[in-house]
């Protein structure tokens, strides 16, 4: 039935026919298809399109570097530009990057909610508010905690958690079921980490929503304060590209942190868009430890610190042996004898909340594909210093022999000295090597409209049907992983939408 | 391979060719019979102004040999070079050898010759998509993409012509106004090809209050030329479509140049190539089949006016020696003090130039119709089929109009995604063998032969994708590097030795310089990323783990 469904939303774009629907939601990642379940579910007619591929649990648990050019965006090759080059990656496959990450859930804590309603005077933005939202989604995620023994390198963390008497917590994730089989970053093959295209996407399915894969919206039309409809392009299986004119009553960009401001700015559409990118920097260190871990066959590490909340976080990162190869590879001449280790090691990271200025635009050649930029501040490096020496001497005090940090030059830390010299020092900025996988304000929501983009449901300053309702919607940066975040609001402001437009 | 519509088209080609002529005719009517009616006004105007005495004496005094077989031997050699440039231009999408290229071409031409209203460029991108499985848009716009190259080519060749040699006065504004033309295509058609969303949102915006149909429509020209432009967008292919453009131009001016002498006129490339210009800019406007008329009255014109009729009143009668109507040019005209003196024709008088320019027509006409017509006849193409695959070449500008509300407003190729912008080449293999560790695994030569290919396959892949700007300094870097490794080993990267390669990368990588650590670093980290995913690396890793843990207890006992 919901194949059907789909094939006729294709049939009539390829037939030439007049496609005209009420909700067009651009983006099927944790905000677009969260809309478009809650959407459905309320008799709004939806069409979902998803740039990706529809992907089968099969594809899923490939090597990385195969992965990388099947699930994520630009084959996982998104540099964020700036005086220090900082690794970005996202998912691009319908379920977006819920697909690929590691599951990691959080509510939003209440001190950040404060801060946004301050800032930003978001309405109706209260913790109370916002835990059904949070419940509903935790439900369908299944969140909970790790349902097998903990996996030896979150064990040895642990030791060190304890050894440093830091305050320390198991995360919930969405994967119950977990196996162990470290595929989270590649696509789970064993359906455990609930992506959405497990549970969300099947559900809106159910309920009448028609995802169209494969289909990148291009354009949006604007008429007179009124977005009329889109122009998007649909890869076909015969090697060609249509190019199609989709109309829509409402219309939710929910393509994510990057792809959100990048349709947007390209639609002539500006005021607060893509001005306020914001990341966590993450600085990677690779620990080798007598025994061994063979991080290699087994999740990545369940714990993070949150003793230096909200500016430093400590936790774990996928592992495998190529990943560590990368990591080492900034002082490859010295430490390229160490990957013989491999089992005896893990991976894990600092992540600071990212303080610096960061912009999304549109780059005026090619496709306009979103040219993303952020400058470090000094707090960042600061806090990234210290984030190190702490990070060290945990994974010390938990029987590390030595300890990699990814930056260029730096010695192997094999002593607590060693370690704690950068709760003083600042780690030089321009050897630093660094990735995120958070991003998100790009077009931020509150009823601030010298500061935001959106009102505080994510209706787009200045129009009477646009909105967004992904990562991109986030004021600031939550400290925090986003998913969760990011589907609460989105059922939010999804209801909110329907309480409004009901029986038009 | 082939497009199952384009068999189709070809296999009905003889009963629908002529409903199809019927429909194209019906079109295409008024513009066809203006054509024959501008052909036909400007014949009757050249034949009263002629002395036909005069032509005649032209034709009998002329000197045929070597001159008009070289003509024609330079006009085969620049149809070959479009062939060449046909072949460049679809090389990421199809493979096509230079001869069929130039077949196709010439198929063009000679269709353009036989039937009216230019039916020629459809015949050719229907006959370039039946022959290479593209899909008729693609063709079509390939199709048009040459004869933008060739309208920007020869705009450019007639402004610096004009502005080299001296002309009559009236053809310099003639000169400016082509200048300005092409100052106003030239950054349209390098947005087209590098700005396509940028040029489709323009479009969009402009054309908006047109209305639904012509918003689509402006929407769907913009997708297919852009689309047809891509291939520009790689920089060596976009610097040798345009030399090769360039070639094919000068080329025509050197056979223009070539029958100069067939009148007694010395030859002048310059001159010849600023005829040439004006003759093909003329035969723009509509004309009968085979430009008859237009080219005459045009090439007359451009001779006459390069050799400098008006400010001469001479008559120097055609039989003259090219020296003494030299010397009699450098003697009187305005232009005597320049350097360009040299250059000079001499007056030449109405009958040569007309004879001249039926001579140029007749080596342009004959020599492409019969290579067309026999390249036809080799692929057995009938004429009727030929125009039938003209009409079916035509739907990228006759969109569906009967619903205004329609979806899908066009359909273009995929662009491949395999097209890497960096290719495995020997010297990729080397950069990425010398960044992964040579001695140190248990690994076969062939696995890691096998496991370095793998690698710089993904390396290859990934780079291709990084954003433009990036790609671009990365390929400034590595051509760098590439110079100052020759400049400092008087050898080629991949052609020193393993442990010179590895030296080589590793002072790159982590020497002193910043930028050059910067240039390899994401170099290193694809290349160590896929280096030890493959599986036999990882085999290695383990079993080298293995033989240590034995060696260990074996100590330890």
């Amino acid at each position: 039935m919901t194949a059907q469904k789909v094939d006729t939303t294709k049939e009539k774009l390829e037939s030439n026919k007049p496609l005209r629907v009420q909700i067009l939601i651009i983006g099927s990642g944790a905000g677009g298809s969260t809309t478009a379940n809650v959407l459905a579910e309320q008799g709004f007619e939806v069409v979902v399109l998803e740039e990706g591929e529809r992907h089968t649990l099969a594809d899923y648990g490939q090597l990385p570097t195969k992965a990388m050019s099947l699930l994520y965006r630009n084959r996982g090759i998104m540099p964020i530009m700036g005086s220090v080059p900082i690794g970005y990656v996202e998912g691009r496959t319908l379920g977006g990057s819920t697909e690929i990450n590691s599951g990691f859930w959080h509510r939003l804590p209440p001190e950040f909610l404060m801060r946004w309603q301050a800032k930003f005077n978001l309405a109706d933005f209260t913790q109370d508010a916002l835990a059904e939202h949070f419940e509903w989604a935790e439900k369908i995620l299944s969140v909970g905690l790790h349902p097998g023994p903990w996996p030896k390198s979150t064990e040895v963390f642990h030791r060190g958690v304890e050894a440093m008497q830091w305050s320390g917590q198991e995360v919930k994730r969405a994967a119950s079921g977990c196996e162990n089989n470290n595929t989270c970053s590649a696509g789970c093959p064993k359906g455990a980490r609930q992506g959405v295209s497990l549970n969300l996407i099947p559900d809106a399915q159910a309920k009448g929503a028609r995802f169209i894969t494969g289909c990148k919206a291009k354009l949006l039309l604007k008429s007179r304060g009124k977005i009329t409809g889109v122009l998007a392009e649909i890869h076909k299986p015969d090697s060609t590209s249509d190019l199609v004119r989709i109309d829509a009553d409402h219309i939710f960009v929910c393509a994510g942190p990057t792809q959100t401001p990048g349709l947007l700015r390209k639609s002539g559409i500006k005021e607060h868009i893509g001005d306020t990118f914001q990341i966590h920097p993450m600085l990677k260190v690779s620990a080798l430890f007598d025994e061994e871990i063979n991080a290699q066959h087994s999740v990545m590490p369940l714990l993070q610190v949150k003793e230096f909340w909200p500016d430093i976080s400590l936790g774990g990162s996928f592992f495998s042996v190529g990943h560590l190869a990368l990591n080492l590879g900034d002082n490859w001449l010295d430490n390229q004898n160490v990957i013989q280790n491999y089992k005896r090691m893990a991976t894990y990271y600092v992540a600071v909340r990212g303080t610096g200025r960061g912009t999304v635009r549109t780059s005026p050649l090619g496709d306009g594909d979103p040219v993303l930029k952020y400058e470090l501040s000094d707090v960042d490096i600061r806090h990234l210093s210290q984030g190190l020496a702490r990070l060290s001497s945990l994974l010390l005090s938990a029987g590390a022999k030595e300890v990699y940090p990814c930056v260029q030059g730096l010695p192997k830390i094999s002593s607590e000295l060693d370690a704690v010299r950068w709760l003083d020092e600042n780690l030089p900025r321009s050897l630093l090597s660094l990735t995120t996988v958070h991003a998100f304000s790009t077009c931020p929501i509150g009823e601030k409209a010298e500061h935001c983009a959106a009102d505080s449901f994510g209706k787009i300053h200045g129009f009477e049907n646009l909105y967004v309702n992904d990562a991109s919607m986030l004021p600031d940066s939550p400290g925090i992983n986003p998913q969760g975040t990011i589907m609460a609001l989105a059922r939010r402001n999804a209801l909110h939408f329907a309480e409004l437009h009901r029986g038009h | 391979m082939n497009d199952p519509s384009s068999s189709e088209s070809s296999s009905q080609g003889g009963e629908g060719s002529s409903v199809s002529l019927t429909r194209m005719i019906k079109s295409k009517g008024a513009i066809v019979a203006g054509g024959f009616i501008i052909s036909l006004l400007l014949l009757v105007m050249t034949a009263q102004q002629i002395k036909w005495p005069l032509v005649r004496d032209a034709f009998s005094s002329a000197t045929w040999l070597p001159w008009l077989p070289l003509a024609v031997l330079t006009y085969l050699i620049g149809m070959l070079l479009r062939g060449v440039r046909l072949k460049q231009l679809v090389s990421t999408e199809a493979s096509l050898t230079v001869s069929t290229a130039s077949n196709i071409i010439a198929v063009g031409y000679a269709t353009n010759n036989i039937l009216p209203a230019r039916l020629g460029e459809f015949a050719r991108a229907g006959m370039l998509a039946e022959r290479t499985g593209l899909p008729y848009a693609l063709s079509l716009t390939v199709t048009f993409l040459e004869r933008l190259l060739d309208g920007l080519t020869i705009l450019s060749l007639f402004v610096l012509a004009i502005f080299v040699t001296p002309t009559d006065q009236w053809l310099k504004p003639a000169a400016l106004v082509a200048g300005l033309l092409f100052g106003c295509a030239m950054p349209a058609v390098l947005m087209l090809a590098f700005a396509p969303q940028l040029s489709l949102s323009l479009a969009s915006q402009l054309s908006l209050h047109l209305g639904r149909k012509w918003h689509n429509r402006a929407l769907a020209l913009v997708t297919q030329v852009t689309r047809g432009l891509s291939c520009l967008r790689d920089a060596p292919t976009a610097l040798s479509v345009l030399i090769t453009s360039f070639f094919i131009w000068i080329i025509e001016g050197l056979m223009f140049a070539l029958i100069m002498p067939c009148f007694n006129l010395p030859i002048r490339l310059i001159k010849a190539i600023a005829v040439m210009a004006f003759t093909n800019l003329g035969i723009l406007v509509p004309s009968s089949p085979g430009y008859i008329g237009t080219y005459h009255i045009c090439c007359k014109t451009a001779l006459l006016a390069v050799t400098g009729s008006e400010q001469l009143p001479l008559n120097i009668l055609p039989g003259s020696t090219p020296q003494a109507v030299a010397q009699a040019y450098q003697q009187t005209y305005q232009f005597s003090n320049m350097p360009f003196l040299s250059d000079s024709i001499g007056q030449v008088s109405d009958s040569t130039a007309l004879s001249y320019a039926v001579v140029v027509h007749l080596v342009f006409y004959t020599t492409v119709t019969v290579w067309g017509v026999i390249a036809m006849a080799r692929y057995g193409l009938e004429l009727g089929t030929t125009a039938a695959l003209a009409w079916e070449a035509k739907p990228i500008t006759n969109l569906p109009e009967a619903n205004d509300a329609m979806a899908v407003i066009t359909s273009v190729p995929t662009q491949k995604r395999t097209n890497h912008c960096f290719k495995i080449t020997p010297f990729w293999l080397a950069v990425v063998g010398s960044s992964v560790p040579t001695g140190s695994l248990a690994i076969t030569a062939e696995e890691r032969a096998a496991a370095i290919n793998y690698s710089t396959q993904f390396v290859c892949s990934e780079l291709s994708v990084l954003p433009s700007f990036l790609r671009f300094l990365l390929k400034i870097g590595i051509l760098a590097f590439r110079a100052l490794t020759i400049a400092t080993n008087l050898c080629p990267f991949e052609n020193l030795s393993s442990a010179r390669q590895a030296k080589v990368i590793n002072a790159w990588s982590y020497g002193p310089i910043g930028l050059a650590r910067k240039l390899f670093k994401p170099l290193r980290s694809l290349a160590l990323l896929a280096f030890f995913e493959h599986p036999a690396v990882v085999a290695a890793l383990d079993k080298s783990n293995d033989s240590s843990e034995k060696f260990k207890s074996s100590t330890k006992a």
